[in-house]
């Protein structure tokens, strides 16, 4: 009884986990980008979000320790942004992580964001593992974990 | 689910309750984040004007709380899921779309003017909210737990919050002097740090980091947070986790 039970509990957290199909987008700096088969972590951003500019660091810092791990992709939401402003923005600060501008905000509503910054970490069938508003210990503990650190 | 389900019904139906009652209608979609610092220039309205706020950002308590301040907004709403940003690919505020019919007849940018503010330079000593000076020694020597908190609370980037805050009111209970909590500055102002103080009945002190200098230095990227420091200021634990009663004696 108790694996039927089990088996029903995994069924069900995988029905409810949220898959989203693979993103493939060109970066600012025209390279093409997919995670189709890639743990990917994605941030949701803007250069009027004052949470998303302080963690500006850590996302830099996320890119520089990945290792193939996971690849870091970063989303501009394309909302009360321009295309010009924003790579001014990046390169103003050496940020080197792919970034894809949003510019009709279809990225942003195929993963459901309604807010910035938004983090959400898709394993390599494009399910989502994690999400949240901010940059958490439990975000920083899970990309530890993929590096194989913890 | 139901409730997201509910507020789409509920937004679908006073949109075209207004194409039924009015042939021309003029959304402004405007962001009431960039409202409180600028203000849109609103040229004659046109038809039945309605404003729209993206759902970006946004929650009803936030919207209630800017109507409150701006009643000429007073008919504002949000457009859930940005249906309506969408429909017309608004991606820019604040801006205008005319609609008669069914038909765009204009769509537009309108024009802002921030309001004036002074770049004085900030050499005020930080104090709590009570009036204590607060020096970067002091706070190491007075106080063991430094609680980073948000007075915008509850809200979605913070969605633990409201629980978190209360742990933090049953560990200051044992000892409320060893307590400092620590109000992020983003989007608010020192009043909203006394609403906060007032709201969630925080019975120790309480600093507004008006310039984010504690956040910064002691590396906060997680909300509602806790850091611990032993009698040297030597930080011995951080973490969302509520930190335990014994650290308050050290």
């Amino acid at each position: 009884m108790k694996i039927p039970l089990l088996l029903l509990c995994l069924l069900s957290i995988s029905a409810h986990a949220k898959q989203y199909a693979p993103l493939q987008a060109q970066t600012l700096d025209t390279q093409r980008i997919s995670t189709q088969g890639k743990v990917t972590y994605l941030k949701f951003w803007a250069t009027w979000c004052a949470y998303c500019v302080e963690e500006m660091p850590v996302l830099q810092q996320s890119h520089e320790d990945a290792q193939g791990a996971y690849q870091v992709v970063s989303v501009n939401i394309g909302f009360n942004q321009s295309l010009e402003g924003v790579k001014h923005y990046l390169g103003k600060h050496h940020y080197n992580f792919p970034t894809v501008f949003d510019s009709d905000g279809t990225i942003t509503r195929q993963y459901r964001v309604l807010g910035t910054p938004q983090h959400i970490l898709i394993d390599a069938q494009g399910r989502e593992i994690y999400r949240s508003g901010l940059f958490t210990d439990q975000l920083a503990q899970k990309l530890a974990q993929l590096r194989g650190l913890k | 689910m139901y409730i997201q389900l509910l507020k789409t019904v509920a937004f679908m139906l006073f949109i075209a309750g207004n194409k039924i009652h009015a042939q021309v209608q003029e959304y402004v979609f405007i962001n009431i984040w960039d409202e409180y610092s600028q203000t849109t220039h609103l040229p004659k309205a046109q038809g039945e004007r309605i404003y729209v706020q993206p759902d970006i950002n946004i929650d009803q308590a936030s919207l209630a709380q800017f109507k409150r301040a701006y009643p000429a907004f007073e008919n504002l709403i949000i457009d859930i899921d940005n249906q309506l940003m969408f429909q017309y690919q608004i991606r820019q505020t604040p801006s205008r779309v005319i609609v008669k019919d069914g038909h765009v007849l204009l769509k537009e940018t309108l024009l802002s003017t921030p309001h004036v503010t002074t770049n004085a330079v900030t050499t005020e000593k930080m104090t709590t909210l009570s009036g204590k000076p607060l020096s970067q020694g002091q706070i190491q020597q007075d106080y063991r737990v430094l609680f980073f908190s948000d007075s915008l609370c509850p809200f979605q980037h913070i969605p633990d919050c409201q629980h978190r805050i209360r742990q933090n009111n049953e560990l200051a209970n044992h000892k409320p002097e060893r307590i400092l909590t620590i109000i992020k500055p983003f989007y608010v102002d020192e009043q909203s740090a006394h609403n906060y103080k007032k709201r969630f009945d925080i019975n120790h002190h309480v600093v507004f980091d008006a310039h984010n200098q504690l956040f910064t230095q002691f590396e906060i990227t997680d909300l509602p947070y806790w850091v611990v420091q032993d009698g040297n200021g030597r930080v011995i634990y951080r973490g969302a986790q509520v930190p335990q009663k014994h650290y308050l004696s050290l």
